[in-house]
């Protein structure tokens, strides 16, 4: 007796220690962050050399130099350097190494600093975005680590009066309308961590608008609120008369140069004496052009180095007109060009990704508008590097010099015979690792579906446009119709065919990757299950690809009562290569009204 | 005839530990949405609604609110409720009578939400490392572990307060009017940021703001207040429950 229960008791401290030690065994078996794609075949030295290359220190060119790399850092620079014999070299001759590249002005997400990083840019300046971007941020730039995105810091939130610029993005910033208000707002952005605070004083006149804006006394409160603070404040402007007036309120830098108004060279000099720097953000102004440059610049690129997204901002034009804005390049170029002869310090950012902007691209883009604005090639190139680094007080980066991150672009050729070879990338280092310089190499996994539930519709279905759309023939000519409603049974897909064009169809579009056209895997399923109600007509489920031509599609008929329509996914015919990155269910001919229910699609395993 | 059994010290904390996990496993209607509940919580608004989109922040940011609000549940219920109820049924006179020390009571109750708050931690992980693909460094997924089962004890100590006052019926409902809203109001379910600054100024005064603070430093999401502050705050409140409870059973006693 006595023995059983010391016996169950040895058996509860047993069961006890066995979980614990089973917990503990979980913590140490939970993934950590993976290495970039690029660098999981083989993991590279983290030490080598760049060997008698012309180099940019981000200030002066100097020639034949070696820049000795280890655990991420520049070790050394100099001369004919003394390393060890199994060091990896790069022979640098025939081509120039600048330090990574900083673009002082985007607004970052998604992918955005992959992208940025592919074309050379290290770092960026993040102008207005989300906490949760800044929060990642962070954590990323004090790892020294093979990574595929840039390092990102950020103003966080930018200080703006109530309906101003900055409020119609629908994310929910706080306003200020009096300056007693100023500490407070300025205590909210430290403690969410931006590094630095922004502030909109523009009424967008300039562009045709009147937005309201805040008064002198505010924006001269908030820049004083965060001077208080050892905190630097940047001012968003668009008018010459903004602009001095933010300078004369104790601005630190200005971004974007005014559209129109050329400043005078007094002007200039006020500013250049307060120490205020300005970035002219070039690139979102010119993009406004009919005339713009970007689309030829982004011609010259050979194939896999645009991603999708970066290829959709590129293509997005503002609806200005093009005569108008033909003017706006002219002054704002001159502008630059005297501020830069006044010895005001001058960025380069691309304010990506506007209309006309891409992530990295646009900030090459923005080198060559800055040579065109007179800049000499030392000042363009040290305002992507030495000169944003050294304005916003980014550690590390901007210069290649001993003990600063291994952040370095290595390019073919030199850029003072033509700026545009800084497009010319032979490699991108990051802490230290070599950087994928195209998308192809940092490949687009298709996601591969597990079988189970695609999409289940009912009456609180949110009809969420990067998941589930309605979509018809419409796009490409035609006049069908096609409209999604939730009820309780499900999603009701209805409209109207119209045969006046050669394929008609109409209905349902179904996304299950994280966005729209991702690429899919169905291997891992057999058949796609749909459960719905049709009306008695003939209906087709299409796999459509992004780049592929005409989407595969097989046929169902309907009864009019519920029904659990099976289709093979071999009866589709899906031939190699072809990726299907999206499931439709539609209607066809014959002519007129179509109504089905779906509740839900499935594959099947 | 054998030697007369002794039992060790050891043996009685072992043994009320034992009876407490049995007694609590034996009422599902407790057990399992105590386990269950957070898990699902997470699974849709950290995993399916914040997994939306690229970026791993949403669901990295909401496992360490959710498993906060996790942790509190067991220890809140266990000692609100739990003890409420067996001093109003006797069973607590029962055991005072018995030569298990005192300790071994509360140390048991402290190890059954310890236990809790493992598996609670656990399956968070599970789903957000298996289904939402959040990765951390080794550090901070033993580190958030840490902070979230030492914090346990806050919420032990709020539990004996309403628990050594409450009777078994009234402190069901205290319990519950006190986790729910001081979750949502400390920012558990919806992230703090979003609400406007006076929420985060009544947040202060709760301890669960206070630890799932530190819980979001161990990854670095936190709205970067002083790590001594949180600390201070939820020591204070621990002194303040403990006091109060301290009160209530000598006024039971008396």
């Amino acid at each position: 007796m006595h023995d059983e229960n010391t016996g169950a008791l040895d058996r509860t401290f047993a069961i006890l220690l066995g979980l614990v030690a089973g917990f503990i065994a979980l913590l140490l078996l939970l993934p950590e962050p993976p290495l970039s794609r690029s660098v999981r075949a083989a993991l590279p030295d983290t030490e080598f050399a760049i060997v008698d290359v012309t180099l940019f220190d981000g200030e002066r060119f100097q020639e034949h130099r070696d820049v000795w790399v280890r655990d991420g850092r520049i070790h050394a620079v100099g001369r004919k350097l003394e390393m060890p014999e199994g060091i990896a070299r790069v022979d640098g001759r025939g081509h120039t190494l600048l330090p990574g590249l900083i673009d002082a002005h985007v607004h970052a997400w998604g992918e955005s600093r992959a992208d940025a990083l592919r074309f050379g840019v290290t770092t960026v300046l993040d102008q207005f975005g989300t906490w949760s971007e800044l929060a990642s941020a962070r954590s990323d730039r004090r790892e020294i680590a093979a990574t595929d995105r840039a390092d990102l810091f950020g103003a966080g939130h930018m200080i703006t009066a109530p309906g101003g610029h900055g409020t119609q993005f629908g994310i929910d910033i706080s306003t200020i309308s009096d300056p007693a208000q100023a500490p407070a707002i300025i205590e909210e952005r430290l403690a969410a961590r931006s590094d630095w605070i922004k502030i909109v004083y523009d009424s967008a006149e300039a562009y045709g608008f009147d937005l309201p804006t805040l008064d002198l006394e505010t924006l001269r409160a908030v820049i004083a609120a965060a001077h208080a603070r050892d905190t630097l404040a940047v001012v968003h402007v668009t008018s010459l008369a903004d602009g001095m007036a933010a300078v004369d309120a104790g601005a630190d830098g200005l971004v974007h140069v005014w559209a129109r108004g050329l400043i005078s060279e007094a002007d200039a000099t006020r500013i250049a004496e307060r120490g205020v720097f300005v970035s002219p953000t070039l690139a979102v102004i010119e993009g406004a052009a009919s005339d713009r440059s970007i689309d030829a610049l982004a011609e010259t690129l050979s194939g896999g180095q645009l991603s999708p997204t970066q290829r959709q901002t590129l293509g997005q034009r503002w609806s200005d007109t093009g005569a108008e804005t033909a003017v706006v390049i002219g002054d704002a170029l001159e502008s630059v060009r005297r501020l830069h002869a006044a010895g005001v310090p001058i960025l380069a950012g691309s304010d990506a990704p506007n209309p006309g902007t891409a992530f990295g691209l646009s900030l090459h883009h923005e080198l060559q508008l800055l040579m065109r604005a007179g800049l000499g090639v030392d000042a363009v190139l040290a305002a992507a590097t030495a000169v944003p680094a050294d304005a916003y007080g980014v550690e590390g980066r901007g210069r290649v010099i001993a003990g600063h991150l291994a952040d370095l672009l290595l390019v073919a050729g030199d850029p003072r015979d033509d700026i545009a070879v800084t497009l010319d990338r032979v490699a991108v280092w990051k802490d230290g690792y070599p950087v994928a310089l195209t998308v192809e190499a940092v490949a687009e996994d298709a996601l591969t579906l597990e079988p189970g539930v695609l999409a289940h519709f009912g009456a609180e279905t949110e009809l969420d446009e990067q998941h589930v759309m309605a979509a018809s023939d419409a796009r490409m000519g035609g006049a069908s119709t096609a409209e999604l409603t939730p009820v309780k049974a499900g999603l009701e897909i209805s409209g109207v065919v119209d045969t006046g064009s050669p394929y008609p169809w109409a209905g349902l579009t179904l996304f299950p990757g994280e966005r729209p056209m991702q690429p899919l895997d169905l291997s891992r399923g057999e058949h796609l299950a749909l459960h719905l109600r049709g009306d008695g007509r003939r209906y087709r489920v299409m796999l459509f690809s992004g780049s592929q031509g005409m989407p595969l599609s097989v046929g169902f008929d309907t009864d009019g009562g519920w029904q659990t329509i099976i289709i093979p996914i071999a009866e589709f015919g899906i031939t190699e290569g072809f990726r299907p990155a999206g499931i439709a269910v539609v209607a066809g001919v014959p002519a007129g009204e179509y109504s089905l229910v779906i509740r839900s699609i499935e594959l099947g395993g | 005839m054998d030697a007369p059994q002794t039992y060790t010290r050891l043996d009685a904390y072992l043994a009320e530990a034992k009876a407490q996990l049995l007694a609590t496993a034996r009422v599902p209607a407790f057990a399992i949405p105590s386990l269950i509940f957070p898990a699902m919580f997470y699974l849709f608004f950290g995993v399916i609604m914040g997994g939306r989109g690229p970026s791993l922040a949403a669901p990295t940011y909401l496992l360490a609110t959710y498993a906060t609000f996790g942790i509190i549940g067991p220890a809140l219920f266990g000692f609100g409720v739990g003890l409420a109820t067996e001093r109003t049924s006797g069973e607590l006179r029962l055991k005072q009578t018995t030569p298990m020390p005192a300790a071994a009571y509360f140390i048991a109750k402290i190890v059954l939400s310890l236990v809790f708050g493992m598996l609670i931690i656990a399956s968070l992980y599970l789903l957000a490392a298996g289904v939402a693909g959040v990765t951390l460094e080794r550090g901070q997924w033993v580190g958030l572990a840490a902070v979230l089962l030492v914090g346990t004890l806050p919420f032990c100590a709020m539990g004996l307060a309403v628990g050594a006052w409450a009777d078994a019926q009234a402190s069901v409902a205290i319990v519950n009017l006190i986790y729910l809203p001081m979750a949502f109001l400390s920012g558990l379910w919806i992230p703090i940021t979003v609400f406007p600054d006076i929420v985060h100024t009544i947040a202060q005064v709760f301890p669960a703001y206070h630890l799932s603070q530190l819980a979001l430093k161990v990854i670095e999401m936190d709205l970067g207040e002083s790590t001594v502050v949180h600390l201070a705050a939820l020591l204070a409140s621990t002194l303040v429950f403990l006091v109060v409870a301290g009160i209530g059973f000598r006024r039971v006693t008396r």
